[in-house]
């Protein structure tokens, strides 16, 4: 496997080979064959977000850093900086701002701030003169996604700030960039002691999206607050489901194959797969000890794994279907994005290393008492009281 | 005696065996120290003996029995919240309670200020929360914010911020025990102390020891002699403060100046009171060789 983490402490990422089964914190499995350190700029100017985008010269990396900067890199051996671009933050705002998103659809790369500020590449012209784009949306906002089919409509939302549905531009963002609302969404109804359900959409991802119309589209939100929404704007502006899975924020959204479960992680080291229709809790991802901040899942035909790193300084790999850690790394910082590559690279591990693991599990190696103990035969005690009686017998006659 | 086996006693008065029994054991005591007689006249004749099985006959500790942990030793990479500390930015500390706080925690807060330098104390207003007096503070350039609970009349934990970004760190504290109780204690003066840290090895634990030594400042006062130490033991923290004399080239006296209590690291968080970066459970304490500082 080759993974992508982001370090936070040293302000670069790091790129990992490693094998399944690998794990640092055991001494007899198989550990990372590399793990190396490009670009750090220092914790001030750390990566937020990190993507990679395929592009007509090869997949780029396109990492959003903490200072407004959005770098690309080449995915070779070195990982050349091959452009940056500037200025993707609102800098005199009252509060710091931060990259809330950073997709790519359409062929263009889009980064999202906080504060509202969306950010467009156009990764054919990287190379040399670079095309950017800007415009503004509501904030304070903490997810923008773009609609996968359907060209220039994105979904964004935030703290107070409902879901809402906007096309950006027709045909290109370097021509006819004009943000237009197409939806908004509407809060759920009082709860039941009559008081407003507080507003923080944390996540949206677009579902079912070949039933999606000009005018009507479908999608899940998470929130702040722990609940999982289910909207068909066909269906009016509220959500047609609203369920609370967690008493934590919900932070971070990731797919799998089936439309109808989503993998979220909150801020309190659970990471889990959620049921949408029965908003109910499937599967957990046991083995963090501290928030995900990065969650990638990574579905093929053949494998589908979900990649996670956290605030502990571990990069860990599941199987999204039996749930088991396939591996874990300890990388030296604290974790923000993750991204997995491929899974071919690195030596495959043959399948009898695993029944050997079961079979030392069965067969735990003696503790010493226990040795002691077989050795010294209760019996023992007795014959030599025997032997005692005997000796002492034979003194009297 | 003789679990497993259904048989009767081969010796059947009990007065007979229990004699007996006394006897064999009282024997065995005895080769045991002739043994021990024995060996220590040879080992004095030649001292080699004696460091061999010294080298060989190692106590097993649960410390020596720890599971592998590859954080341990690891070099730290990169900065973090505290390095503005380790830029020369003196500590400026403020120290409060939890609201309604009683008698106890007032006398807790009492000696925390003898112990650090730089310190306000301020009684705690219910109105305020934990995240708006951190945005107090931080814009009054405090670096720390420590905030004493006290519950049923108990000190039982204690929690420190790090201005102005964080992390948080929320400590249980045990066995307190104030200077005045503890025997021959000193008066302290109020220099500023040393630091001693020991065992913090894993990253995580040296976080935590980053986190103590940003609450000190850099040049502690040599005249006074005293030092702090935070004693990392099986994730127990301890802490103890003394006062030092050199009364010879190779002897050094210590007086303890107190007060004495044990802190237990509960949970660490991003920024102020956000993400949990590490978080006890008691699940963790399920196997007794593994630690997490």
């Amino acid at each position: 496997m080759k993974l992508i983490a982001t370090a936070e402490d040293s302000g670069g990422f790091k790129e990992i080979v490693c094998v399944k089964g690998t794990d640092t914190s055991s001494q007899t499995a198989p550990q990372p064959e590399k793990i190396s350190s490009f670009d750090e700029q220092g914790i001030r100017s750390h990566i937020q977000k990190l993507t990679v985008v395929p592009t007509s010269q090869g997949d780029v990396v396109v990492a959003a850093r903490a200072n407004g900067t959005i770098s690309l890199y080449k995915t070779n051996e070195t990982y050349d900086l091959i452009n940056t671009a500037t200025d993707g933050l609102v800098a005199d705002s009252k509060d710091k701002d931060k990259f809330a998103s950073l997709t790519t659809v359409s062929g263009y790369i889009f980064a999202a701030s906080e504060q509202g500020r969306v950010t467009i590449i156009d990764p054919e012209t990287i190379r040399d003169d670079i095309s950017v784009a800007s415009c503004s949306l509501k904030a304070p906002l903490s997810a923008f996604v773009g609609h996968p089919t359907q060209k220039g409509v994105f979904a964004y939302g935030g703290k107070e700030n409902d879901v809402k549905i906007v096309r950006l531009f027709k045909e290109s963002p370097f021509e006819d960039l004009k943000p237009e609302q197409l939806f908004q969404g509407k809060n759920v109804k009082n709860d039941r002691l009559d008081l407003r359900v507080p507003i923080w959409i944390t996540n949206i991802v677009f579902i079912n999206t070949d039933k999606d119309t000009e005018k009507s589209w479908n999608f899940i939100t998470t929130t702040g607050y722990g609940q999982v929404r289910k909207y068909d704007t066909s269906h009016g502006r509220k959500p047609i489901m609203d369920k609370k899975l967690s008493d934590k924020p919900l932070k971070q959204v990731a797919l799998t194959s089936n439309e109808s479960e989503v993998i979220c992680s909150d801020t309190n080291a659970t990471t889990a797969l959620f049921h949408v229709e029965k908003g109910t809790l499937v599967a957990k991802y046991k083995g963090s000890v501290g928030a995900v901040q990065g969650l990638h899942s990574y579905i093929t035909d053949d494998e589908q794994l979900l990649v996670t790193g956290a605030l502990d300084r571990y990069v860990r790999v599941f199987d999204i279907n039996t749930r088991e850690q396939v591996a874990k790394v300890f990388v030296g910082s604290k974790v923000t994005s993750v991204w997995l590559l491929d899974t071919s690279s690195g030596k495959s591990v043959p399948n009898e290393d695993n029944e050997d693991e079961k079979k030392k599990k069965k067969k735990r190696p003696l503790r010493r008492s226990e040795k002691e103990a077989q050795q010294e035969n209760p019996d023992l005690v007795w014959e030599e009281l025997e032997q005692l009686e005997n000796d002492t017998k034979k003194r009297k006659t | 005696m003789g679990t497993g086996t259904t048989e009767r006693p081969k010796i059947k008065n009990k007065q007979i065996r229990q004699k007996l029994f006394a006897e064999l054991k009282a024997k065995k005591n005895k080769d045991r120290h002739k043994l021990r007689a024995s060996r220590a006249k040879e080992e004095k004749e030649n001292p080699a003996l004696k460091e061999e099985r010294l080298k060989t006959a190692v106590t097993e500790t649960i410390e020596s029995k720890r599971v592998f942990d590859e954080t341990v030793g690891a070099d730290v990479e990169g900065e973090d919240d505290f390095s503005s500390y380790f830029d020369g930015r003196e500590p400026k500390i403020l120290l409060t309670t939890n609201a309604n706080a009683r008698k106890a925690a007032y006398e807790f807060a009492d000696m925390l200020m003898e112990v650090l330098p730089n310190v306000t104390f301020i009684k705690r207003k219910r109105e305020f929360s934990m995240k708006d007096m951190s945005k107090f503070c931080a814009n009054r350039e405090y670096t720390d914010l420590i905030v004493i609970n006290e519950d049923k009349k108990n000190v039982n934990g204690i929690t420190f911020i790090h201005l102005p970004d964080g992390p948080t760190f929320y400590f249980s504290i045990t066995s307190l025990i104030p200077g005045k109780k503890i025997k021959g204690h000193g008066k302290a003066t109020d220099h500023i102390p040393e630091l001693v840290l020991n065992n913090f090895t894993t990253r995580l634990g040296k976080t935590v020891g980053r986190l103590f030594q940003s609450l000190f400042p850099h040049r502690p006062e040599f005249e006074g002699r005293n030092v702090v130490t935070l004693h990392n033991q099986r994730d127990y923290i301890f802490f103890r403060r003394h006062r030092y004399v050199f009364r010879n080239e190779e002897k050094v006296g210590l007086q303890e100046l107190g007060p004495q209590f044990t802190m237990k690291l509960r949970r660490v968080q991003k920024g102020i009171k956000e993400e949990i970066e590490w978080e006890h459970r008691p699940d963790m304490e399920r196997d007794k060789r593994k630690f997490y500082l």
